[in-house]
């Protein structure tokens, strides 16, 4: 495949919100979609942990758990907040981070952004995240 | 008419036009002429080489980013490119504030571009460049590795920021 036909490949994007900031995983990394109940709060992972809110008082108002399939068959639970949307994008559409945030946001797993309504979506890949991270996560789910 | 005394009198007018040429243009490289963007920070006054600046843009909604340190504050999208900001009152270790008047200047330089957060645009000049003196030893903490020179305007005393420096303080 060339470069050019590449950049003409397309990546479904689940949109989602945590805190007011808008991202997109690749669709493919989703095995699931489940609704959050509050008895299994301890056995899953929160996104704004994973993403590194900090401090950060964040309140989830529709929580849901997204099934996260990585690339060495693992499934990890994540909570979201609200689902926004999924959508088809261009990779021409998107960009690297800016390479003064790239240092901080690469090792959360967060790798480029592109622009959609009024605010930009950050792109996460939460797979390679947890499979980079095997020693913090031990919420992982059997087949 | 004496020949040899007008040679001599044009010779030396020649000489002395000549002179004062070679004064001017001593005079003109003193006074080559930076363009400096001024602007303000928590009451104090700071600079950018004009060169490194590239557009002035007004206050606009800033994306937050998790992960990032304080003086980041996140995204901007100009005109359909995403770009860093950096809050200088932040970097500078001023009090944090919202305000209604703060512009952000596109800094570029030598593959370094990010949005800078600043409380007002207060002029941009050509000034002589002899007026630019070292930094005061006096400057503490991270002015002292910001700050390339310094100026009087009207009064006051002007730090001008080192592009490299800041682009360098901002990936630490």
């Amino acid at each position: 495949m060339t470069a050019c036909a590449e950049h003409d490949n397309w990546l479904r994007l689940l949109l989602f919100t945590v805190g007011g900031t808008l991202f997109g995983i690749d669709l493919e990394q989703v095995d699931a979609m489940i609704e959050f109940s509050e008895q299994e709060r301890e056995e899953v992972h929160w996104f704004h942990e994973l993403a590194g809110y900090g401090a950060l008082d964040v309140t989830y108002l529709s929580p849901t758990v997204l099934v996260i399939k990585t690339g060495n068959g693992s499934r990890f639970p994540l909570v979201v907040d609200r689902l926004e949307d999924i959508r088809e994008y261009q990779w021409r559409q998107i960009a690297p981070l800016p390479p003064l945030l790239e240092p901080y946001l690469a090792e959360r797993g967060i790798w480029g952004v592109t622009p959609s309504r009024d605010k930009p979506v950050l792109l996460i890949d939460c797979a390679a995240y947890f499979d980079s991270h095997p020693d913090r996560h031990t919420h992982s789910m059997k087949e | 008419m004496n020949s040899g005394t007008t040679a001599a009198k044009s010779e030396r007018i020649l000489a002395s036009i000549r002179q004062i040429q070679r004064s001017k243009e001593v005079v003109d490289v003193e006074q080559e002429l930076v363009k400096l963007v001024i602007f303000e920070i928590n009451g104090a006054l700071y600079a950018l080489y004009g060169r490194n600046v590239r557009e002035v843009l007004p206050r606009m909604d800033i994306s937050w980013v998790p992960g990032l340190p304080d003086f980041l504050p996140g995204l901007i999208n100009v005109r359909g490119d995403i770009e860093s900001v950096i809050d200088l009152r932040q970097l500078l270790h001023y009090p944090h504030l919202e305000l209604k008047d703060a512009r952000i200047l596109m800094v570029e330089n030598e593959g370094f571009r990010s949005g800078v957060l600043i409380d007002d645009i207060r002029d941009v000049l050509d000034l002589p460049h002899n007026v630019i003196k070292p930094p005061l030893m006096t400057l503490n903490g991270v002015a002292r590795e910001l700050v390339a020179g310094e100026f009087e305007l009207g009064g006051h005393l002007v730090s001008l920021l080192d592009t490299d420096k800041l682009a360098i303080r901002a990936q630490l």
